[in-house]
């Protein structure tokens, strides 16, 4: 008797748990599947996005931005949206990474060139070199809620760790404008060199420049923004991205295009040093290191390749094809 | 059989073509259309210039149009007036937008696979009106600090040198936003933007001043003296516009009226003029004269005029209910001491003016005190109606009564009146004492 009312309390339990399960089953088959970590190559004069699958290195899609001159990429933090600039349409396309097509191109200006996502992902700021300004896209419903005036020729942009300011890098006016994100009015321009393009935030929460018509890279403090470290670097410096080699770093590693390398920096407070340089293939631009800081992804615009390099040897450990002129790189997370 | 095959080859080969162009045809149907592909598409005509309108093109040429025509505007083009001139487009889908003088828009899109496209103009200066027809379109106008987005309305947008913008919505509604919010901009209502701000709440204004310049542009007969100088149509006489009880003082209490008292058959759509209505009935009906009208963000306000009341808070008899000086004589029933005071010039007592808000915006008073020689004129500073613009507005869900009571009180003779606040009286007491809610049927 005792046994068979546990036999009956066992089946209930094991019933229950079936149905738990396939409640479970249920759920799970109504989410979708985790991205695997993927690379996004924007491809300028192909108009196009590589996707790349950033651990077997096979393309696994090429996204038409149908647009022209895709340029420049900000991907969302969920890593579901991909933000592209063209700078021949003057749009910015938004592209559904789950579904791998263009949902929605917005006219932001004239030779849209870079776009950054404000820290929360409510907006997109996107630089219009053509109209000296910045538009700001909310996210929500794709409008353009306002526009900024920088100074001559906006192409490079990116927020403060605290995400209370802008910083927007005026090739025509060689200086970087720092812009109050809750006033939207630049408070500041901080003369930076020759040509500066390329603006990102660094892992030391300064903000990181290089001026590729000169030969150098900048670091600005936002705690008193002013420009306070400067190096010389090659000709024509471009991005940035940071990664470790063993114990070290984290080094700055810069796409030097004219010299066909990456240069890598030590930071030691205020004082950088160039301590290696890895030759990476013709004309090098776009540069992107992976959340580990063990792998450098580098495009090259005259190959039209993608190079992975693990930093700890320097040796080059993939090269996969991508559209022409290759000039940004960036990564999802999962 | 060499013939017969060629035969079929070509039979072939001519399907193959059929074919190919069928196929051809459905996949340029099919297509998403995207900016890429629709640059060649004119999305509307320029149809009259008084004065001359500049049309810039993509790759820079200029073309100018001069009275009436129809000259096709695209994607990309920048249209402009100068300060003597004013014009008209039509967009396609029913949209009627208007250049004000000195006024400069590039016309841009927005393509979204779930909603196709969007067209959008780009406010850089000047002002712009806008009408629409037909149900809602697809249609935002943006400035440098703000986006209108059209839902099926008439509307003028203004982008000030000043890189502020304002927006006054004529009839229907406008979604107002900015970067830090989005505000809804109804009829005869006003709004402001600037940069680094929010849109400011709505306020009631005669809008129709602000599209007078159009009449130029939709007279036929105006539009017979073609280019060259601007030959404006004779504006509209403005209608007057209501002046403007917002915030309002510090009330010495409120009271919420219940929408069942003032709308009780929700089921058929009301207007602000039968609401309006229905409380100068309930007023009328307790000895009150016509209430003056005001202006509120999104609604209106009545005022009662200023009146003599009991301690208990109802109103005195009617023979000195008005009066702020009381004649002795009219003292009934007969009492020695109010008889001696009215004798002695004693104007002494307690004194009430209601305001009636009705506005779906949260009211927050200004702050300062009311004054009792102000409110004594309030009624009849106010409007003696709501204007026919107003009046046919549609009662909302979210609007919401609220009766704001100002009592005051003179303790003796000679001295400043004083505003009771808090009164001794909640706001519900005060209503029932006028038999105001009474008579709303509460």
């Amino acid at each position: 008797m005792v046994i068979r009312t546990i036999l009956i309390g066992l089946s209930i339990c094991l019933l229950a748990s079936c149905a738990e399960l396939a409640e479970l089953e249920k759920k799970l088959a109504g989410t979708p599947a985790p991205l695997s970590p993927r690379v996004y190559v924007a491809n300028e004069s192909s108009n196009t996005v590589s996707v790349i699958d950033a651990l077997t290195f096979q393309t696994i899609a090429t996204i038409d931005a149908k647009n022209f001159s895709t340029h420049d990429l900000a991907l969302s933090r969920d890593g579901t949206l991909l933000y592209a600039t063209n700078l021949a349409s003057g749009r910015l396309s938004v592209i559904d990474t789950r579904k791998m097509e263009t949902i929605a191109s917005i006219y932001t200006g004239s030779r849209c060139h870079v776009v950054a996502l404000t820290n929360d992902n409510r907006f997109a700021w996107v630089a219009n070199i053509g109209e000296d300004t910045i538009s700001i896209v909310d996210t929500e419903d794709l409008r353009i809620v306002g526009t900024i005036d920088v100074g001559k020729g906006p192409t490079g942009l990116t927020f403060s760790r605290d995400g209370k300011f802008a910083y927007v890098s005026n090739q025509g006016d060689k200086n970087v404008a720092v812009v109050d994100t809750t006033t939207y009015k630049v408070i500041k321009t901080i003369p930076v060199g020759t040509n500066p393009h390329f603006l990102t935030l660094g892992p030391d929460g300064r903000i990181w420049g290089a001026n590729s018509g000169g030969n150098d890279i900048y670091v600005i403090d936002p705690a008193t923004q002013t420009k306070v470290a400067t190096l010389e670097v090659g000709p024509n410096p471009q991005q940035i991205a940071f990664a470790y080699k063993g114990m070290m770093g984290p080094n700055a590693y810069v796409t030097v295009s004219g010299a066909n390398q990456v240069a890598v920096v030590t930071i030691h407070n205020n004082k950088l040093n160039v301590v290696e340089r890895i030759p990476v293939g013709n004309k090098p631009n776009g540069i992107l290191a992976n959340p580990e800081g063990t792998r450098i992804y580098v495009g090259n615009e005259v190959t039209n390749d993608l190079r992975v390099f693990d930093t700890g040897t320097n040796t080059i450990i993939a090269k996969t094809p991508v559209g022409h002129k290759p000039i940004r790189v960036v990564m999802s997370r999962n | 059989m060499i013939f017969s095959g060629c035969s079929m080859v070509s039979a072939a080969k001519k399907w193959n073509r059929q074919y190919l162009f069928l196929f051809t045809l459905l996949a340029i149907s099919f297509f998403p259309t995207i900016a890429r592909s629709a640059d060649g598409v004119a999305v509307g005509f320029a149809k009259k210039a008084v004065g001359t309108l500049v049309v810039v093109r993509a790759d820079g040429i200029e073309e100018r149009l001069s009275g009436k025509g129809r000259m096709p505007l695209f994607e990309g083009d920048v249209v402009r007036t100068d300060d003597n001139s004013v014009a008209l487009l039509e967009l396609n889908s029913d949209i009627q937008v208007g250049l004000n003088r000195s006024t400069s828009f590039k016309i841009v899109s927005r393509w979204e696979k779930a909603n196709g496209i969007t067209r959008i103009l780009r406010l850089k200066e000047g002002m712009l009106w806008v009408k629409t027809s037909g149900g809602v379109k697809q249609l935002e106008v943006e400035t440098p600090v703000a986006i209108a987005v059209v839902k099926g309305t008439e509307f003028i947008i203004e982008a000030l040198k000043d890189g502020t913008s304002n927006l006054k919505v004529i009839e229907g509604l406008v979604e107002f936003g900015t970067a830090f919010g989005t505000c809804p901009i109804r009829t005869s209502t006003v709004s402001h933007a600037e940069q680094g701000k929010k849109c400011t709440k709505p306020v009631v204004a005669d809008v129709t001043p602000a599209a007078n310049w159009t009449a130029a542009l939709l007279d036929t007969k105006a539009s017979k003296n073609g280019g060259g100088t601007i030959a404006m149509a004779a504006p509209a006489p403005p209608a007057p516009a209501l002046p403007i009880f917002w915030p309002p003082p510090d009330a010495s209490t409120h009271q919420k009226i219940p929408r069942a008292l003032l709308v009780p058959d929700n089921t058929h759509a009301q207007t602000w003029a039968n609401v309006a209505a229905r409380m100068e009935k309930a007023l009328a009906k307790n000895g009150y004269s016509s209430p003056g009208y005001y202006s509120v963000p999104e609604g209106f306000a009545l005022i009662s005029q200023l009146e003599r009341i009991n301690p208990d808070a109802t109103p005195t008899p009617p023979n000195e209910r008005w009066k702020i000086k009381v004649d002795p004589a009219s003292i009934v029933p007969f009492n020695l001491g109010a008889y001696l005071k009215a004798l002695l010039g004693k104007d002494a007592g307690y004194f009430r003016v209601i305001a009636f808000v009705f506005t779906p915006v949260s009211i927050v008073t200004s702050g300062a005190e009311a004054n009792i020689e102000e409110a004594k004129l309030w009624v009849g500073q106010g409007g003696t109606k709501l204007p026919r613009i107003l009046s046919k507005q549609l009662y909302g869900e979210d609007m919401v009564a609220t009766a704001l009571i100002y009592e005051f009180e003179i303790p003796s003779h000679g001295e400043a009146a004083r505003l009771n606040k808090p009164s001794e009286h909640n706001g519900q007491q005060h209503l029932k004492a006028a038999k105001i809610l009474q008579a709303l049927g509460g």
